[in-house]
């Protein structure tokens, strides 16, 4: 990973409606992996994506009007050189969990 | 490798929930892939398949749960969803219990 891309954004939501809407606009708008979705509680979600900032800036941008679009937009940051113990508080395990999506979605049953 | 639709419909409390997932297996072959408990009251479930099977299924269970719970009933549909779409769907425990 390039050194210049790692700039963070960051879009709170309240339920997974809003923030797979915010997910699906960052994702589709620029260049950017999702590397961390969090649980906050009370329904509040969080989504990080990284990139370049230029990528991270529109895609947050994007995802701002999309999560308005659908539900509630509780905040949205963008971090253009986040230090790293910020970053290590988003490992929380998700980012392995959000690649391997094709199995995951294959191999699950539909109980 | 054509990409499964995706849905979700999210709403306040359980029942409305209970009762869209089991209109939507009735009228249509839609896979259900899970609730999930978001906190604070908010229920949510996934839902894959062919587009159309998607569409119908999320229209029919919004609609149900909006006849119990009559407001705060969400709802959306991916065509072709991004992976971490794909990914939560797959498996809702990455976003809650």
């Amino acid at each position: 990973m390039a050194s210049t891309d790692r700039a963070i954004g960051i879009i709170e939501t309240r339920g997974v409606v809003a923030l797979a809407a915010g997910i699906e606009a960052m994702m589709k708008t620029s260049d950017v992996r999702t590397i961390a979705v969090e649980r906050v509680s009370s329904g509040y979600l969080a989504a990080a994506v990284q990139g370049s900032l230029a990528a991270v800036r529109s895609s947050v941008d994007a995802g701002t009007q999309a999560v308005r679009q659908y539900g509630e937009l509780r905040a949205a940051q963008i971090y253009p050189k986040p230090h790293a113990e910020a970053g290590a508080l988003l490992e929380n395990g998700t980012s392995r969990r959000l690649q391997g999506s094709i199995a995951a979605l294959e191999s699950g049953g539909s109980e | 490798m054509t990409r499964t639709a995706v849905g979700f419909i999210e709403a306040e409390g359980f029942v409305p929930i209970f009762d869209a997932v089991d209109a939507m297996t009735k009228a249509t072959e839609v896979d259900v892939r899970g609730t999930v408990r978001l906190g604070g009251g908010l229920v949510a479930v996934a839902v894959s398949g062919e587009l159309a099977t998607v569409e119908e299924a999320v229209e029919i269970g919004e609609e149900t749960a909006r006849a119990i719970s009559g407001r705060n009933v969400k709802s959306i549909v991916f065509a072709s969803p991004a992976e971490p779409i794909l990914a939560i769907a797959g498996d809702v425990t990455i976003i809650g219990s």
